[in-house]
């Protein structure tokens, strides 16, 4: 079953062209990378799905058309915007109290503050908060009322290390619980593998809808493995291997998971292992040349 | 839905500390006319009511536009500025019910804050006045809270038009002084200088919401409306028993327009 379909999409701000002509459907409980860099629209198209601006065109959520049935859709939909905007003067228990009071449901703090692991700050104001808890208190928002759907805008903006690896893992059990994701966002990392497709918008036009193993085919080098390593490495899955400089050899790969159980095999020290994820500029500028 | 928009609203508004200022002003003022009404008998009691009830209905009408169009001209302008606005329009609400309940919130914040002030004085006065000036007193409260009403709606409209609280601001004291004091400077002229007949005086006094709101609190304390000069009288005179129920459509009408205008606005905008 289609959970979202996008149909002629096209937005103005005043003379210029934000939105040109998006087409795309998605299905339910499908997860969605939304990738482009800054200013390519994905905000401005997460904003229309949810009937916060005005657009020509056709998107339907769930079957009910945003233009007509917004409240409808709203109600199946959980947002995160890109900036996180909640009051700064409101306590985490407050904030979640107001929200809920706002859907006309009942929860604790437990399955809300608790499921972003913010449960020790329910009595902190969120003007207290750091940017990355601020953000996941907003998916905690978003999560409210258990939606069918997730538009989620840069999670990851504000987030450090560990949070950002605490917020993928969040993802990954909203993605199993069956929920339809969209996640806007400018870098891959961490998220590539869990994707079902991949829309790639650059200048307000979709340049690509592909599966994540596509992406991987298409960007000319994918993972890039530093290890540190003063010997020559052979391995039959890596497409380049530096020579060691500096005490550092660079692995470049499309098959990150065989390349890495080669490099174990090979007695390699993991725990030194540095992993960079693949570069969406270089896919953009594959795309935009019309390398797919 | 509207409910926990119109606490969130109240509970904003009651926090404000402009508002909390206006509510310790009137319930001095307020504490001041017991006091001065309480301390004369017969003749001199009358007067220091009637002269107190004045002073009253001069600040009501400086202070409540004020109150009313800066809470409610800075409320949508001020959350979208601080992106809160977007957060509750991804809610499932309609911009209808945001707006509805924004104009609930400010003016019944307002008109608690009114109610506290002439409510203390009418707790004090309870025992000494007689019943007709307490309903003088309440009529006058009622057109104050009436005031605040459609001022608001006047706010909203103004927040929904502006593209920041600055210019939001610049807005509101702008209409302020046009209501207050332009307006009266032009309708003296045009009286003067057009030589208008009384009918056409007062339906220039009735499309200005502060000055029916002066003619209705005036009318209150007195009828004849000789207090306001040989025209006001000449009106009273001739459509005094219709004057109140003219007076409060005006009212009821510029809110009704504000607000249907506001929403037109606040519908056709993004976020």
């Amino acid at each position: 079953m289609e959970a979202i379909e996008v149909e002629n999409v096209s937005r103005y701000y005043g003379k210029t062209q934000a939105l040109e002509d998006i087409s795309f459907s998605l299905n339910d409980g499908s997860f969605t990378l939304l990738l482009g860099p800054n200013g390519s629209g994905k905000t401005t198209l997460l904003r229309c799905m949810l009937g916060l601006l005005k657009f020509e065109g056709v998107i339907r959520i769930f079957g009910y058309d945003v233009k007509k049935q917004g409240k409808e859709v709203r109600k199946n939909v959980g947002y995160l915007p890109q900036t996180v905007n909640l009051y700064s003067d409101m306590t985490c228990f407050q904030v979640i109290d107001f929200f809920s009071d706002l859907r006309g449901i009942d929860v604790t703090l437990e399955e809300t503050l608790g499921a972003v692991g913010l449960l020790d700050k329910a009595h902190v104001k969120v003007g207290a908060l750091s940017g990355g808890m601020k953000q996941r208190l907003s998916l905690a928002v978003a999560l409210l009322g258990n939606p069918r759907a997730l538009l989620l805008d840069e999670p990851f903006s504000n987030m450090d290390a560990l949070s950002r690896t605490e917020t993928i893992g969040i993802m990954r059990r909203l993605k199993e619980s069956g929920k339809t994701i969209i996640i806007s966002t400018h870098t891959l990392s961490g998220l590539l593998t869990m994707a079902d497709n991949v829309i790639v918008l650059d200048r307000g036009k979709v340049l690509g809808i592909m599966k994540s193993e596509e992406i991987l085919k298409t960007i000319p080098t994918a993972y890039r493995i530093y290890i540190q390593q003063q010997y020559h490495i052979i391995d039959s899955s890596a497409e380049e291997i530096s020579s060691p400089t500096n005490g550092w050899t660079i692995i470049k790969t499309h098959n990150l998971q065989k390349t890495l159980s080669n490099l174990m095999r090979l007695g390699i020290d993991m725990s030194s292992v540095i992993i960079e994820e693949p570069n969406v500029d270089e896919l953009i500028m594959k795309l935009s040349a019309g390398g797919v | 839905m509207l409910w926990p928009l119109i606490k969130k609203e109240l509970f904003d508004a009651l926090r404000n500390r402009w508002l909390i200022l206006y509510a310790v002003i009137y319930a001095i003022l307020g504490l001041s006319l017991s006091y001065f009404s309480s301390l004369g008998l017969g003749y001199l009691g009358f007067r220091a009511f009637g002269r107190v009830s004045a002073a009253l209905i001069n600040m009501t009408l400086y202070l409540v536009p004020l109150m009313a169009m800066s809470l409610a001209g800075l409320s949508i302008i001020g959350e979208r500025e601080r992106g809160t606005l977007e957060v509750i329009l991804s809610q499932p609400l309609s911009k209808a019910e945001v707006l509805l309940s924004k104009y609930i919130g400010i003016t019944v914040s307002i008109a608690l804050a009114t109610a506290l002030g002439y409510g203390a004085a009418a707790w004090y006065l309870w025992a000494i006045l007689s019943s007709g000036d307490l309903i003088i007193y309440l009529k006058i409260m009622a057109t104050c809270i009436l005031l605040a009403a459609t001022l608001t709606g006047l706010g909203l409209l103004i927040s929904t038009l502006s593209r920041s609280r600055f210019e939001a601001l610049g807005i509101i004291l702008m209409t302020w002084l046009f209501l207050l004091v332009i307006y009266d400077l032009i309708l003296m002229g045009a009286a003067i200088g057009a030589q208008l007949k009384w009918e056409q005086i007062f339906t220039l006094l009735a499309i200005n919401p502060v000055e029916s709101a002066r003619l209705l609190m005036v009318h209150a304390l007195d009828p004849s409306l000789l207090v306001l000069g040989p025209t006001s009288a000449y009106i009273a005179k001739n459509i005094g028993a219709i004057l109140p129920t003219l007076l409060t459509s005006s009212l009821i009408a510029w809110t009704a327009t504000t607000l249907v205008a506001a929403l037109t606005f606040f519908k056709h905008q993004d976020m």
